[in-house]
């Protein structure tokens, strides 16, 4: 019974189902770039991306049980980690390596934090981000769809001046780069699932791609290239729209995703990396509470701060 | 009994690094490697028993007025004299630790202990809370050394335990530090049982 | 009490004027001897250096020309390279050896695996010295790798007579 009612500070945000609904929507919208993945880069993408699922699970139970505090794996939170985790590494990436990425995600970047709810950081990126810093190498090892020979992703290619892949390839997904961010289609298949069931909103992930087309454009690049070719359309569609890591308002997720868009260029054009996607979020997730600060919702009736009597 | 409390205090309680947080900014830059974790706690220790000493001596002939010029004139002589002797004996050692050595200066930790405990005690009790202190510093820094560099790089004080390929490289990175530091903080505190 | 801090700076003074004068002669020993070493560890034949020009140092065998050793710093990825090249009579690269290096550890640091600067011995003004010609760069660190190369062929291009 004293589970009926829960008493949580403000600012309290309506959503139709509970949030143990809405994460298994996302597991089940990450199944379509997960099977873009099996396809293009073999039967190692099923095995990571259902590895690293359990480890999270294993990683979140055996802490929190340690911790003594209640076990909540059950909300599908740490499943969605381990997906997405496994899903913006390379192909063919050690098992070994990716556990010690799960368990950092959920023990360190979440766990440590005060659990769901309370990390700073996006748990998948955070955790991605060290993998670089740790394996750079092996974090690197592009390999191009159907074997297993090295290639670099589109992004890096056009740095270094050499011949991309075409449209069609990158909107299909057949050209080198992590798991689950090659195919286009298959990621805006389940991007369109999360929009119908209301999971995700649109803000962030529309002023994420818009702003890197504008600013492409403007800066005399491809548009179209710079959506299609790095981890654009993922990081926009699944970790942009994260709950916890962005800002609450539909506003505040707006400036967010401009955000993310401006600093992805910024390292994209004029960076010392080829793509941006990763480091750009997590950027701005450090300024969500300043995001919140100054584009909370509005509760009815409430003066506007500036405005005088 | 009193100078063995003055002793101890800085070792766990008052943990200088973990508990008292300060003197932070060596303690994240050196502490990549248990080797250099070492050399700049012997030089941190020289540097505060010594200061500790002098100010103690002579806190009855130094004007309060203009007590902290000369604390800092007292500090940057042993620093001065402990980095020549570091170039002159342990050349490797000073290359490798760099201008933090000369930036034992401004090392909260000595003028901090020089205020508040060397200019109002006596001598015996100041070098020993000197020593206790180092100690505190050396624990933690030397903690924090082997665990970087053992997960890091694979080794410890430079002997390697496991072939690099399987070490995490970032934790000999800056954020290394930093993560480390944290869960150490963390994990006395619960010791103490009590959070901060 | 002007005077009293006036008294502190001196005895301050005095006593670091001191431990300089009695240091001076070490460091600078320890210094000559480090550089020495290096010196004969890129150039083994020759017994005896005098210095050329700046930065070039000629090796003798007794009263045969060894070789010489060039230092060099080019521009890394975060900070100078130095770095010091043996090269032989016939301007041929004998040895090369970073003296200091600032790259980014488990990276750019690992120009300085023996691998990585093996690849150099050999070498003449002629060959390209370049990553992904005749050097197999360090993976994740194109710009230590091109910047030591630079080095090497800045050293070559120093003692082409």
């Amino acid at each position: 019974m004293e589970n009926l009612l829960t008493v949580s500070s403000g600012p309290h945000v309506r959503e139709p189902g509970s949030s143990k609904d809405l994460m298994w929507w996302v597991v089940v919208a990450l199944l379509f770039p997960t099977a873009a993945s099996v396809y293009f880069f073999g039967i190692h993408a099923l095995v990571m991306v259902v590895f690293l699922s359990l480890v999270s699970v294993a990683a979140e139970a055996v802490f929190q049980r340690l911790g003594k505090q209640p076990v909540t794996v059950s909300d599908g939170s740490a499943v969605i980690t381990g997906m997405l985790l496994a899903l913006v590494i390379p192909p063919h990436f050690p098992l070994w390596m990716g556990a010690i990425g799960a368990v950092f995600a959920v023990i360190i970047v979440k766990g440590f934090f005060g659990g769901l709810g309370f990390n700073i950081f996006n748990p998948a990126l955070a955790a991605r981000a060290m993998l670089l810093a740790s394996w750079p190498v092996a974090m690197t090892a592009w390999v191009k769809p159907f074997d297993a020979i090295t290639t670099p992703t589109p992004l890096y290619l056009a740095k270094i001046g050499e011949a991309v892949p075409g449209y069609w390839e990158m909107f299909i997904g057949a050209r080198g780069g992590s798991l689950g961010e090659t195919s286009a289609l298959m990621i805006l298949i389940g991007a369109g699932i999360l929009f119908w069931k209301k999971v995700i909103s649109w803000p962030a992930p529309t002023a994420y791609i818009g702003t890197v087309a504008l600013f492409s454009f403007l800066l005399g690049k491809d548009p179209l290239f710079q959506i299609l070719a790095g981890g654009l359309l993922f990081g926009a569609f699944f970790m942009a729209t994260d709950y916890v890591t962005t800002p609450i308002s539909e506003k505040g997720r707006f400036i967010f995703g401009v955000g993310c868009g401006i600093l992805t260029v910024l390292i994209r054009f004029f960076g010392g990396f080829p793509e941006g996607v990763n480091y750009s979020i997590l950027i701005m997730n450090m300024l969500v509470p300043i995001i919140d600060r100054y584009a909370r919702p509005r509760f009815f009736g409430e003066k506007k701060l500036w405005q005088k009597k | 009994m009193s100078l063995l409390k003055e002793l101890n205090r800085g070792i766990i309680a008052e943990n200088p690094v973990l508990r008292l947080m300060i003197g932070l900014c060596p303690v994240l830059a050196v502490s990549n490697n248990a080797v250099n974790a070492l050399g700049m706690s012997f030089a941190v220790a020289f540097v505060l028993i010594l200061s500790n000493l002098v100010v103690s001596l002579l806190r009855k002939v130094i004007p309060d007025e203009i007590r902290i010029p000369i604390f800092i004139i007292i500090i940057s002589t042993f620093v001065t004299i402990s980095d020549y002797i570091m170039k002159a004996y342990f050349p490797a050692l000073s290359a490798s630790l760099g201008v933090f050595v000369p930036l034992i200066v401004v090392n909260c930790i000595i003028l901090g202990r020089a205020e508040a405990f060397a200019y109002k005690n006596p001598v015996l009790s100041s070098v020993m809370d000197g020593i206790g202190m180092s100690l505190g510093f050396a624990l933690a820094l030397v903690s924090i050394g082997v665990i970087r560099e053992l997960l890091g790089a694979g080794s410890v004080f430079g002997f390697q335990l496991f072939s690099q390929a399987y070490a995490a490289t970032i934790m000999i990175l800056p954020p290394g530090a930093f993560i480390t530091i944290g869960i150490l903080m963390a994990a006395l505190n619960k010791m103490e049982n009590k959070v901060l | 009490m002007g005077l009293v801090l006036a008294l502190f700076c001196l005895v301050s003074a005095g006593l670091l004027a001191w431990v300089y004068v009695f240091t001076k002669g070490i460091i600078a020993e320890q210094a000559r001897i480090k550089f020495e070493t290096s010196l004969k560890e890129v150039l083994p034949q020759a017994s005896a250096f005098t210095m050329e020009a700046e930065s070039i140092y000629r090796g003798m065998d007794g009263e045969r020309l060894a070789g010489y050793a060039v230092s060099v710093a080019p521009r890394g990825y975060s900070g100078k390279i130095a770095i010091l090249a043996g090269v032989s009579v016939e301007g041929k690269i004998i040895k090369i050896k970073i003296l200091e290096q600032t790259e980014t550890a488990g990276l750019g640091a690992n120009v300085i695996k023996p691998e990585f600067l093996r690849q150099f011995v050999e070498k003449k003004i002629s060959d390209p010295i370049e990553p992904k010609k005749d050097i197999q760069a360090i993976t994740g660190a194109t710009i230590s790798s091109r910047a030591v190369c630079r080095g090497v062929k800045e050293a070559l291009e120093k003692i082409k007579p």
